[in-house]
């Protein structure tokens, strides 16, 4: 079978050499083809990858591409897997990169740093690539410490503004956390298996479930760490410090779906073990409901947007809890089309706006940016997953999955965890349709706009908006393309009304297994709660919201339930006190008793102590003969006494 | 024999007694005085040791010329210079540590002269003998043959040196 | 006499010498003591010359008496060249060497 996946990688990898190297020096339009150029090309591959692995009737190819090392029975290489699962990522990787490289071209047109931008760009879509493709676990930890890295690079590319950095910073030590957990993983794997391979790992006996709950923890500690889950979740709002399309492209289509990849292609593993996954599914259920909630009240739209993220993720872990490993993969596809697009739109009002970002300060956009409205409107309504748009479908399959798990033997703790999916539902449709409302309808309550670099000319505060206008072609493109891919990508959900399971059976060569079928009836029932769910949300919005009234409480006013949303559970402060401040403070101590005093001090008092002695000795040189004459004589006596006294 | 021994204890008193005068004398003139009767008896040991010649050049140049150089130096510097012995030195321990490592010294010495064998490691006795080369041709031509044939190269050497000497005595000496 | 009767002069003398040199103050004494220290140690070679009927010891006496001389000579120039100028003779005012 035609595996392309190397060209697939090395496409990117050459863009970011190229770029990293020369792109300081060249044209703006030639960073721009370069840069996008590379994505097409790979994106190309990974279509004809698709189609591949669609025709074959043996879809697993593994392609071997150089031995590391070879010690005894141990032998390393790096090989990359052309499968369903992979290709499936492959193309959501290299697609909404591609789209999000061209968004990119005029949002980032201002910017200094543009040749680094998209160096470090094509370096993430690289790693990303990199990690799914990978054929061992091995690999897939080279991966994924790349795309950590490329993260770090993009939240902070504004190095000169604290806020970024720190955010930066606060993302790579949350990550590290992950990292270390997979490493562990990967000597428990080694430890129990001899082999790194998926192949060797996923096809060999059953080893004893204590080993495997271990493993299957630790992969997930990893996974919660880079799919942001409770309680490593804290990096993620602040990573909106960084410009919107790596807002978009990382942290809402690619890199945070790296850990829900990760679990899904440990299918087999985590399947044996229940006990993680009732682990996965607790902390999938209730990282939905809790960033669902402070979404719920975020003034910024980014952050919004950030927390909903947290919160599909939860979905996506929740469904992959109940057995629906599929499902997850599903949902993960819908919501890189419509999270990015989410993105992109909101990336369009700041870029329109002058770089505004509170939503306080919006308002009656949608005459002006009629084209961003349509669009949003398009994303919301999948994220809220109203039918017939895609997000309906997806959610849908995992609340399917639950129920059924729920159902078959399951016991009370799945049909908590169905709730709380409904629960979300209702939380998700009121909070992005919140949004859309105080953005884009009543009047606009901020003030004039300052357009491009020129003066205000034409904004008054009778007409603030008189310079704002929709974003250009490169950056309306995009949107277009995902909000097209946001309504018609249920395609795959849309068999589930006839034929239930079609991409499962595509992911199933991949050891992606999937939860049985729902009865018919609980299936109709199913449908029917969730839709139900959701749109009850969006109503709510509407009356709060909707009718052009804005609903703000003034500051100083809130109840206590929505203080504690807005200090986000106070999980930032607890972290800062019992993680942060000690540290810090060990820190100080350490370098004030240890260093400075232990060792600083010990050293001064060496070299003090010689120096004394040199004092000291210093008694001897008197300048008088005499005395130098008397240590003359002394030294002759006891010549001559030693002399004496060994006469044979 | 007997007068051998007290010819020795007599020049030895004299010796020990001179040289105490030396160092204790406060007046410099009378140190010096002491030290060329030193100097006196010293000769006179070296004859009773049967070495005429080196006993000559002891006192021609010994006694002869250094003293009186350093009589000359003497008179023109510090004739009348009071070096108290006797009472406090500027430094401390000095005069306590030289007189401790003086004793010291002598007793270890003295020590090691008792204990030794030397007394009876008496070397040739034959032609080659220091005895038979003076009873055969006189102490002086002895003195003559081993200096010339045995120690010919430490002999020009100390000729240079006494040049290197007298050449920096005039160097120093000069009046800028 | 034994060797060693003229071995213990020659002992006391190098002594008596040496510590003349630590004690006395001026350096013309000092010089003398210096000498006093040689002609103990020519005592013991003609001593040892005679007892081990060896020419030996007196050649050394022999070098010894002219290295004597000579150093007497450059010896005195020097200490006349310092103390020339100085209206007290006294070693301890050469103390600059102090560190």
């Amino acid at each position: 079978m035609l595996n392309l996946t190397p060209y697939i990688l090395l496409a990117p990898l050459l863009g970011f050499l190229a770029l990293g190297l020369f792109g300081r020096s060249l044209p703006r339009a030639m960073i721009s083809v370069v840069g996008c150029g590379v994505i097409l090309v790979a994106f190309g591959a990974a279509v004809a990858d698709f189609f591949a692995v669609l025709r074959s009737p043996h879809p697993v190819s593994d392609v071997h591409l150089y031995t590391w090392l070879t010690s005894g029975s141990l032998t390393i290489s790096f090989g990359l897997l052309s499968d369903p699962l992979s290709a499936v990522m492959l193309l959501i990787v290299t697609g909404v990169g591609f789209l999000i490289h061209v968004y990119s071209i005029g949002y980032m047109e201002d910017d200094p740093g543009y040749w680094r931008f998209f160096s470090f760009l094509n370096f993430f879509v690289f790693a990303m690539a990199l990690l799914v493709a990978a054929d061992d676990f091995l690999l897939l930890l080279v991966g994924w410490a790349g795309v950590g890295l490329a993260s770090f690079l993009l939240i902070g590319f504004w190095y000169t503004r604290p806020a970024a950095v720190a955010a930066a910073r606060k993302a790579f030590v949350v990550n590290v956390i992950g990292d270390f957990g997979l490493m562990i993983a990967l000597f428990l794997l080694f430890g129990a298996y001899n082999s790194f391979a998926y192949s060797t790992i996923f096809g060999a006996r059953p080893i004893d479930s204590g080993t495997l709950t271990a493993i299957t923890l630790t992969l997930f500690v990893a996974a919660a760490a880079k799919s942001a889950q409770l309680p490593l979740h804290v990096w993620l709002p602040d990573a909106m410090e960084g410009p919107t399309p790596v807002s978009a492209l990382i942290h809402a289509a690619t890199m945070v779906t790296a850990g829900v990849y990760l679990v899904a292609r440990a299918a087999p593993l985590f399947s044996a073990a229940p006990t993680s996954l009732a682990v996965i599914g607790g902390v999938g259920g209730a990282s939905a409901l809790f960033a669902a909630s402070i979404a719920c009240v975020q003034n910024d739209i980014k952050r919004v947007l950030a927390y909903s993220t947290i919160s599909q993720l939860g979905y996506m872990f929740m469904g992959e809890a109940a057995g629906g490993f599929s499902a997850g993969i599903y949902h993960l596809m819908t919501h890189a089309f419509f999270k990015a697009l989410l993105f992109m739109c909101a990336g369009a009002v700041i870029h329109a706006l002058g770089g505004e970002q509170d939503i306080r300060k919006m308002g009656g956009l949608r005459r002006k940016l009629a084209a961003t409205y349509r669009t949003f409107l398009v994303g919301a309504l999948a994220l809220a997953a109203i039918f017939p748009f895609a997000g309906f479908w997806s959610k849908d399959a995992i609340l399917g999955a639950l129920l059924e798990r729920a159902t078959v033997g399951g016991g009370t703790g799945w049909y908590v965890l169905y709730g709380i999916g409904l629960l979300t539902a209702l939380l998700t449709g009121f909070y992005i349709f919140r949004l859309l409302f105080l953005v884009f309808h009543g009047s606009y309550r901020g003030a004039p706009v300052v357009a491009h670099g020129a003066n205000a000319h034409g904004a008054t505060a009778a007409d603030p908006l008189a310079n704002v206008h929709e974003p250009g072609g490169t950056m309306l493109s995009p949107m277009y393309a995902l909000a097209a891919l946001s309504l018609i990508g249920g395609g795959f959900g849309a068999q589930a009304l006839f034929n239930i399971g079609d991409f499962s059976a595509f992911l199933a060569p991949a050891r992606v297994t999937s939860a049985a079928e729902l009865p018919t009836g609980l299936f109709w029932l199913s449908l029917g709660l969730s839709l139900a769910f959701a749109l009850s949300g969006v109503a709510i919005a509407y009356v709060r919201y909707g009718s052009g009234q804005s609903y703000f409480v003034a500051e100083g006013s809130e109840n206590a339930l929505t203080k504690l949303l807005q200090r986000r559970y106070y999980v930032d402060d607890i972290y800062d006190a019992v993680l942060v401040r000690p540290v810090v403070a060990l820190g100080r101590w350490l370098r004030g008793a240890v260093e400075d005093e232990a060792l600083d001090g010990g050293t001064r008092d060496l070299g003090g102590a010689i120096g004394s002695l040199g004092d000291s000795l210093r008694g001897f040189q008197t300048g008088f003969t005499r005395n130098y004459a008397v240590y003359v004589f002394v030294g002759v006596v006891l010549f001559v006494l030693f002399f004496v006294s060994t006469r044979p | 024999m007997l007068f051998q021994q007290i010819s020795f204890y007599v020049l030895a008193v004299m010796a020990l007694g001179s040289a105490l005068g030396v160092i204790l004398f406060r007046n410099a003139v009378y140190s010096m005085l002491s030290l060329i009767l030193n100097l006196l008896s010293l000769a006179l040991f070296f004859l009773t040791l049967e070495a005429l010649f080196v006993a000559t050049i002891q006192v021609l140049i010994y006694a002869g010329a250094v003293m009186v150089l350093f009589l000359f130096v003497v008179t023109m510097l510090a004739p009348n210079a009071n070096d108290d012995v006797t009472g406090r030195d500027r430094l401390r321990w000095q005069r306590s540590a030289g007189f401790g490592m003086g004793i010291i010294l002598a007793g270890a010495l003295i020590y090691a002269a008792f204990t030794g064998a030397l007394a009876s490691d008496a070397r040739a006795s034959g032609v080659a003998s220091l005895a038979a080369q003076v009873t055969a041709n006189g102490n002086t031509q002895a003195f003559g043959l081993a200096l010339f044939h045995g120690y010919a190269f430490p002999f020009e050497v100390t000729g240079a040196l006494l040049v290197i000497a007298v050449l920096g005595a005039v160097a120093l000496g000069r009046r800028n | 006499m034994p060797v060693s009767a003229y071995l213990t002069v020659s002992a006391l003398l190098f002594a008596i010498g040496a510590v003349g040199v630590v004690t006395r103050r001026n350096p013309l004494v000092m010089f003398m003591s210096i000498e006093l220290m040689l002609n103990a140690v020519n005592l013991s070679f003609i001593a040892f010359a005679h007892f081990l009927n060896s020419v030996d010891g007196w050649m050394f006496v022999f070098l010894v008496l002219t290295v004597a001389a000579a150093e007497v000579v450059v010896g005195l120039a020097i200490i006349v060249s310092i103390f020339r100028t100085r209206r007290t003779v006294d070693v301890d005012d050469l103390n600059s060497l102090k560190g």
